[in-house]
């Protein structure tokens, strides 16, 4: 097998199945093919990181070892074989036909599979981008990729996926995995191997025996991140936990699912994004509070890394016979693939991945919508018809949203920029109405409230409202009153 | 609760003559405003002393 760089026509699932094995062939297929698929690249020799760790903590000590090196498949959309092969030699020319080629190739450019050579699981590091979002899918637990072929740097937005080996890692360490990509990349860090993470959990158990929850989170301590979790059977309603599950996504943050297929036994995926929900419901509070209105509430299409499956899988959260959270594991009334048989998995919990800094725990988001509520209501009334949402976000990325949106007072913007400090991570808490966001408030979530039952406020970024309103006049009224500055709408 | 219109947003969002903006910044008391963070301080602190909701229930099944 030739080692350099090889230019092949897209041939389907059976030539899938050929390099990656029966499990996912015919789902891959699909998903490329939905992308719209023509041609690839293959790379002969890759060495993969990811697998390299379990090479040479597993495999090497084997009886019989297989190879160490990997191959890289390279998909590309709207481009023959010969087409694709054109563009790299343009690309590598030294011509001044290089940049155009290059674009090119970016342009085109679906993501990677790494082939892995163990023979039950093949489908190694694979990151492909997503669908387009039409405005409906929400991805933002993906990340940007580079990737470096020939010399040629190209990048891919999504989230890396990979079968479980059972040897070094299942199906947890492997979901694990794939939330940290995310929260690795966004600290700057470099995300764990399925070995190493396996190995943090300390379990005395061979690694095919799976993990338990405490044992994940063990992991995820000794790498250095925060472990957050939550259960819908501790809630009493399933709104509640579907809104967590969204407040994550929107931070950025992938989350672990750990369920309990109709077999009985325990497996887990990793949530990468979901579909817009068809409305907003209601998220109960406890103690007689007015419950929160919230889209999330009615959260239902995920989009799922499972190992059993595939990539970025249409999946559904439904309500069970008697009360309990149930993972629909396909489209029931269209199965991609046909072949595959939609069945339903009862949800355990989510364990979320955090940066060691972000102290916050995930539901204190919602107790902290809960405290601005009373104050919306003074501000807004009760005509307007509010909801809410909530999500961690970085003080970078605050600020330069503000800087970004047009709406925005200029000379109160130029305020909040040039004096305000931001934590590195923050709070978001906005009140929506229809689709237009009226306010954010912006906290401190690097610390737990030193002040009971008092968050740490940084700023109102009312960009919705105008500061000669009475909304806008009340704000200023509340931000003075917190001690914090306000960014109003600019006047119209 | 009927769905607010266009109308009733605008209502609410009207921006106010300089005269307009004075009064209700005058009406407005200090007091009032406190008493609604107040409130809010009051469901948070309740919220925050009733969590039950991080012991771990599913810690001896095993996920692979």
């Amino acid at each position: 097998m030739s080692d350099g760089l090889q230019f092949l026509e897209f041939e389907g699932s059976s030539a899938l199945a050929d390099e990656f094995g029966e499990r996912s062939a015919d789902y891959l297929e699909i998903y490329l093919r939905d992308l719209g698929v023509t041609s690839i690249a293959l790379e002969g020799h890759y060495i993969d990181r990811h697998y390299l760790d379990e090479f040479a903590n597993y495999y090497s000590k084997s009886f019989s070892v297989p190879e160490a090196h990997c191959r890289r498949f390279h998909f590309f959309s709207q481009c023959s074989q010969e087409e694709l092969e054109q563009a790299f030699l343009d690309a590598t020319s030294g011509s001044d036909k290089m940049e155009p080629a290059l674009e090119t190739l970016q342009k085109l450019y679906l993501g990677f599979i790494v082939q892995r050579p163990l023979e039950a699981a093949r489908v190694g590091r694979t990151v492909l981008k997503t669908y387009p979002d039409d405005g409906r899918r929400f991805y933002k637990a993906c990340r940007r990729y580079d990737v470096h072929i020939a010399g040629l740097k190209l990048s891919v937005e999504g989230l890396a996926f990979q079968h479980q080996d059972r040897g070094a890692a299942v199906c947890a360490s492997t979901a694990l995995w794939s939330a940290l990509q995310r929260v690795a990349f966004a600290a700057g860090r470099k995300t764990a191997t399925p070995h190493a993470i396996t190995r943090a959990a300390c379990s005395p158990y061979p690694a095919s025996d799976g993990l338990r929850n405490p044992e994940m989170a063990t992991a995820l301590s000794k790498l250095g991140y925060i472990a957050d979790f939550f259960e819908p059977e501790a809630f009493g309603n399933s709104a509640t936990f579907r809104a967590l599950l969204v407040a994550s996504l929107d931070s950025g943050l992938p989350v672990v699912l750990s369920v309990s297929t109709e077999e009985g036994a325990g497996h887990a995926v990793t949530l990468t994004g979901y579909a817009e929900p068809p409305g907003t419901g209601q998220v109960p509070l406890p103690l007689l509070c007015d419950p929160l209105e919230m889209a999330s509430a009615q959260l239902k299409v995920v989009y799922v890394h499972d190992d059993n499956l595939g990539p970025h899988a249409h999946y559904e959260l439904l309500d069970g016979r008697d009360g309990e959270l149930v993972l629909q594991r396909g489209d029931a009334s269209s199965p991609r693939p046909p072949s595959w048989r939609v069945d339903r998995c009862g949800v355990f919990a989510g364990l979320v991945p955090k940066p060691a800094k972000l102290r916050m725990p995930i539901p204190d988001l919602l107790k902290n919508v809960a405290f601005f509520t009373p104050s919306w209501t003074f501000v807004f009334g009760t005509e307007l018809r509010l909801h809410y949402k909530c999500r961690f976000a970085t003080g970078v990325e605050v600020k330069q949203q503000l800087l970004r949106n047009v709406d925005a007072d200029p000379d109160q913007r130029q305020w909040f920029l040039l004096n305000c400090s931001l934590p590195r991570h923050v709070g978001v808490l906005s009140a929506i109405t229809d689709q237009t966001p009226l306010c954010e408030v912006v906290i401190d979530v690097t610390e737990v409230d030193r002040a009971p039952g008092t968050p740490s406020v940084l700023g109102l970024l009312a960009v919705g409202v105008e500061s000669k309103t009475t909304p806008g006049i009340r704000l200023s009224r509340i931000a003075k009153l917190l001690g914090v500055p306000i960014v109003h709408k600019r006047a119209s | 609760m009927t769905e607010p219109t266009e109308e009733h947003k605008n209502t609410i969002l009207r921006r106010l003559t300089d005269e307009e903006a004075k009064e209700e910044a005058d009406r407005l008391t200090d007091e009032e405003v406190k008493t609604v963070i107040e409130e809010g301080r009051k469901t948070l602190e309740a919220l925050e002393a009733s969590d039950n909701s991080r012991a771990i229930r599913s810690s001896k099944l095993r996920f692979s």
